[in-house]
């Protein structure tokens, strides 16, 4: 079966984040064949004053494919991981979603979009959870978390919302120059322009070290834009900051 | 422009990392900060460039950022 593991609120200023506690879920689930784990998500919360969040209030998501009956043991395994992994002054919360399961998807991603734009209560987070069939714990502090992390499986399953968490290095010619058909062979589903534009893979494209994928419709997108006058190719990867709305 | 804010809660600088007078602005601090420390590369906006927008101890704001050593001066440096 199919599903989303998402946690929020795990670190402080001085610990290691949440997404580096994500992929230490996504690691250990693999490495005791609990689960088949793939890559990890950020997704944006809003910031608004009555929110307490670290620093930038983002939840970080996977996706994991187990057998039904593992179910329990992976959820589980992620609670006492997220309990011994989090920082002591945060506040986790943990959610699992089994997507095979979910008779009402479009109210799990409405809740993520609400949690971008709105302030929203533990008590929507837990009722809402309950109504979805939706795992959703507390693991320490205010477990203020538990809205966040219901709130990213909601917008890592619109298939429409946040960033791959790492850089993917692809490899280029001397000129830094790759072909589309190249890079659609090194862990990107898509290249295309942050309007729409799908680029065909004769395209060429100035790459870079430190290349960011963004999740548009349910892939790993690599957004180009028209390169600089006097570039080795037409198009380039868009500045890093131009992800930020993503 | 990016401009500082003082408010309640301490200094509040207002501006964007979509601006290049504000970036610069706030690497001119960052570079002048003996404790800036770079956040986790997920949550920087500008590939490992050294900023107070690229900075563990910013807390980002509607508008802007604070921080929470509460390190940002009184008035603004001159970008540079």
């Amino acid at each position: 079966m199919d599903l989303l593991i998402c946690i929020d609120d795990t670190d402080d200023i001085y610990s290691r984040g949440t997404g580096e506690i994500a992929e230490l879920l996504a690691n250990g689930l693999s490495a005791r064949e609990l689960a088949s784990c793939g890559r990890v998500t950020r997704h944006q919360l809003l910031v608004h004053p009555d929110i307490a969040y670290t620093s930038h209030n983002s939840a970080m998501c996977f996706p994991a494919q187990t057998e039904k009956k593992l179910l329990g043991a992976v959820t589980t395994w992620c609670q006492e991981a997220l309990v011994a992994e989090s920082a002591d002054a945060s506040d986790p919360g943990l959610c699992v979603v089994p997507v095979d399961l979910l008779e009402r998807p479009d109210e799990l991603i409405a809740f993520g979009r609400d949690a971008k734009q709105r302030v929203l209560t533990k008590g929507e987070a837990f009722r809402a959870a309950a109504q979805l069939g939706v795992h959703l714990s507390e693991h320490g502090g205010t477990g203020i978390g538990v809205i966040g992390a219901l709130a990213g499986a909601g917008l890592r399953l619109s298939g429409d919302d946040g960033r791959f968490k790492g850089k993917l290095r692809i490899q280029g010619d001397a000129s830094g120059v790759a072909r589309v058909d190249e890079i659609l062979s090194q862990g990107v589903d898509s290249v295309r322009t942050p309007d729409g534009e799908v680029l065909a893979g004769k395209e060429d494209i100035v790459v870079s070290e430190e290349c960011k994928l963004v999740l548009l419709g349910g892939r790993a997108v690599l957004l180009v834009a028209p390169a600089p006058a006097g570039s080795a190719a037409a198009w380039g990867v868009i500045e890093r900051r131009a992800l930020r709305g993503y | 422009m990016a401009n500082l804010v003082r408010e309640q809660g301490g200094v509040l600088f207002v501006g964007t990392v979509d601006a290049d007078a504000d970036v610069a602005i706030a690497t001119r601090l960052a570079v002048d900060c003996g404790a800036y420390r770079p956040d986790d590369e997920d949550e920087d906006p500008l590939a490992g460039a050294r900023t107070c927008f690229g900075c563990r101890f910013r807390r980002w704001v509607s508008d802007g950022f604070t921080c929470v050593r509460g390190l940002l001066p009184a008035a603004l440096p001159a970008a540079g």
